[in-house]
């Protein structure tokens, strides 16, 4: 899979994982709740909910960044590819810092 | 229940440790200043921030004075429902930056709004202008409302001075240091108060009797026994599946176009820099909500076993309350400085991020010609009279101004989400389309909601009040309208469409780290037409009486 691909479904992969960690409500509601369920003397659920909700994203946004720095170092070497190729095109137009402030008149760059 | 009991009986020490704290704050604010050279500096801290400093401003950007006043309270009325409803707010950050934060930072942007001008234009630009500044001036009031209040209620100062001091000696501090001034001082304000929320909570679950109490966020599980005895649906769902798929669109999806937020994220040091903010952030920010839960189950807990009940106005002030009751007065005193740190640390991150829509944004689109150093002098006037207009604006705030943060959550999900997230992965998605969703959402969840045209309005009760049975509606909107008239847009757009689209993968591609443009990535309309099928029973969803 290439670069451009793997990072669409990284992007919607980790969307769906940050949701399922911090919106826990949907499976207490589909599985049903029972207050006599503990864990560490918390309603299963409840505990679950606190839980995922921190620790459970903080998981998630400590493997997207082991998987994002993977991402950009493949963009890299694609990108070099690319340059070396010189068949996919025109350079792209980044640093629009300074770009935003000259065009600042003739409104858009789309 | 009598008012006096809020307050500290030593007036001097609370007003001691507030000064201190403000002492602290100004003389960070002055050593900023000298390394503030040009508009990057001020708006943006010259791109010079590191991950664990960033977080913990972020964080402390987004931990307002609910954190320590009204979260305790809701908790104390809504019980399970609003701990659900909290807890997918420490998203913010972490799809923001997975979305487009990231990739705003590589463009160089300041803000959202500059993105939205380099891609759709601006009038996309203007319209974007409006509805962040309605939601940061929302959000601004509250907060000025909020700390005038500590003042009034915890130290029993009278309202209206306290709220002219209090602004303009937060003003004051953060104009003097701008965005490097604003981000050591809200990384500060973020320790104060999580050892203002920790240290005590630890000392009033220890004396309520919790076991764990070391670890106050998740210490307390012995107490539920006590607590379904006197409160037998404190952990119920309570409302239907419709409420958490709204929590989703309404919260989740609004707290990621929040233009705040995403300014945090650009004055990162480096790329990398910004995306290791997002577990930081998530560390700190669990650590506050977990520690918040367990504030509101311990002021349930106080007021059951004491077979007391508290009023829903005296709820907001529990912290303080059981403070007082387990621990010395020195520590409500430093719990104040929490809560205040928590006030104005929002007010800054809001203060920056309106000031710099109005002096870069709006005034680089109206005087182009403008050179960086008048640009300066236009960021420290818009600074400061940010905050003046807001405190003449909070001493008599319109009523649609101080409806809930909540509401305004909803607006941004419904206005400003669609048009940032599809822009920065479609080359698809153009002006028109942009525009259209953006003004065509918004005005239908204003015109739906029950605060204006309270006839016409969708839901009942907290779903209504809050926006979430009108975004389940504009939400989908939003995103339906600006996929369909972009594409629509094209079928009839003239030759010179084509430009537009070279400028768009421009862009586009360029903003995702692709240095050679292909002309053919993020330009498919399969996804989106499979999105806008996926809102579309979201939207019937929502259209159904509740």
């Amino acid at each position: 899979m290439g670069a451009y691909k793997k990072e669409a479904v990284m992007t919607v992969g980790f969307f769906v994982a940050y949701l399922l960690m911090a919106h826990t409500a949907p499976w207490a509601i589909l599985l049903g709740i029972d207050d006599s369920v503990r864990m560490f003397g918390y309603p299963v659920h409840y505990f679950i909910a606190i839980f995922l909700g921190w620790f459970g994203v903080l998981a998630v946004s400590i493997a997207w960044n082991i998987c994002a720095d993977r991402l950009e170092e493949e963009i890299e070497r694609e990108n070099d590819a690319a340059t070396a190729d010189n068949r996919c095109g025109r350079p792209a137009t980044t640093g629009y810092a300074e770009r935003d402030t000259q065009d600042s008149s003739t409104g858009r760059a789309q | 229940m009598n008012e006096i009991v809020w307050q500290l009986d030593n007036l001097w020490l609370g007003i001691g440790v507030t000064v201190a704290v403000f002492f602290l704050y100004y003389a960070v604010a002055f050593y900023s200043r000298s390394s503030t050279e040009n508009t990057a500096d001020l708006y943006v801290a010259g791109r010079s921030i590191g991950p664990v400093m960033n977080s913990l401003a972020a964080a402390a950007t987004w931990m307002s004075v609910a954190t320590f006043l009204g979260v305790v309270g809701l908790i104390q009325q809504l019980h399970m429902p609003f701990v659900y409803m909290w807890i997918q707010l420490i998203l913010s950050v972490p799809l923001l930056v997975l979305f487009y934060g990231a990739m705003l930072w590589r463009l160089g942007m300041f803000t959202s709004v500059s993105f939205v001008r380099v891609r759709y234009g601006q009038p996309a630009a203007y319209l974007a202008a409006v509805w962040m500044l309605l939601i940061m001036l929302m959000y601004m009031i509250g907060q000025f409302v909020g700390v005038a209040k500590v003042f009034e209620v915890l130290l029993g100062l009278p309202y209206m001075p306290s709220l002219i001091i209090s602004a303009l000696v937060i003003t004051g501090y953060i104009t003097i240091g701008g965005m490097k001034g604003a981000t050591y001082n809200d990384a500060i304000q973020m320790v104060v108060m999580l050892l203002a929320l920790l240290v005590p909570l630890a000392a009033i679950l220890k004396a309520l009797g919790a076991t764990a109490y070391a670890f106050p966020p998740l210490g307390y599980g012995n107490m539920t026994d006590v607590m379904l005895a006197e409160f037998p649906d404190f952990f119920s769902l309570k409302y239907d599946p419709r409420f958490y798929l709204a929590l989703f669109v309404a919260l989740t999806l609004g707290v990621l176009g929040l233009p705040q937020l995403a300014q945090r994220v650009l004055t990162s040091a480096s790329l990398k820099a910004a995306r290791r903010v997002v577990p930081w952030f998530c560390l700190w920010v669990g650590l506050a909500f977990s520690a918040t839960y367990a504030m509101g189950f311990a002021g349930v807990y106080h007021f059951a076993t004491l077979g007391q009940e508290l009023p829903p106005d005296a709820a907001d002030k529990t912290t303080l309350l059981l403070n007082l009751a387990y621990n010395p007065e020195w520590v409500s005193a430093f719990v104040i400085a929490g809560v205040l740190a928590a006030g104005v640390s929002t007010i800054a991150g809001l203060m920056i991020g309106v000031a710099t829509i109005i002096a870069h944004d709006i005034l680089g689109m109206l005087k182009p010609q403008l050179d960086d150093r008048k640009r300066l002098r236009w960021g420290y006037i818009g600074l400061a009279g940010t905050g003046i207009v807001s405190l003449l604006i909070s001493l008599n705030p319109p009523a649609f101004l101080i409806v809930s943060i909540f509401w305004a959550f909803g607006l941004c999900a419904s206005a400003i989400t669609p048009m940032l997230v599809l822009g920065a992965w479609s080359t698809r998605i153009n002006q028109v389309g942009a525009f259209t969703g953006s003004i065509g959402a918004g005005l239908v969840y204003i015109v739906v909601s029950p605060y204006v045209f309270s006839g016409v309005a969708v839901g009942a009760g907290i779903s209504a009040k809050l926006g979430f049975a009108a975004a389940l509606i504009t939400v989908p909107l939003g995103f339906i309208l600006t996929v369909a008239v972009s594409i629509g847009y094209e079928k009839i757009a003239g030759p010179g469409y084509r430009d537009v689209i070279a400028r768009a993968h421009e862009l586009v591609e360029g903003m995702h780290g692709w240095r050679q443009i292909s002309g053919l990535r993020y330009a498919g309309s399969t996804w989106l037409w499979i999105l806008c099928a996926l809102w579309v029973p979201v939207l019937v969803w929502g259209l159904a009486p509740w």
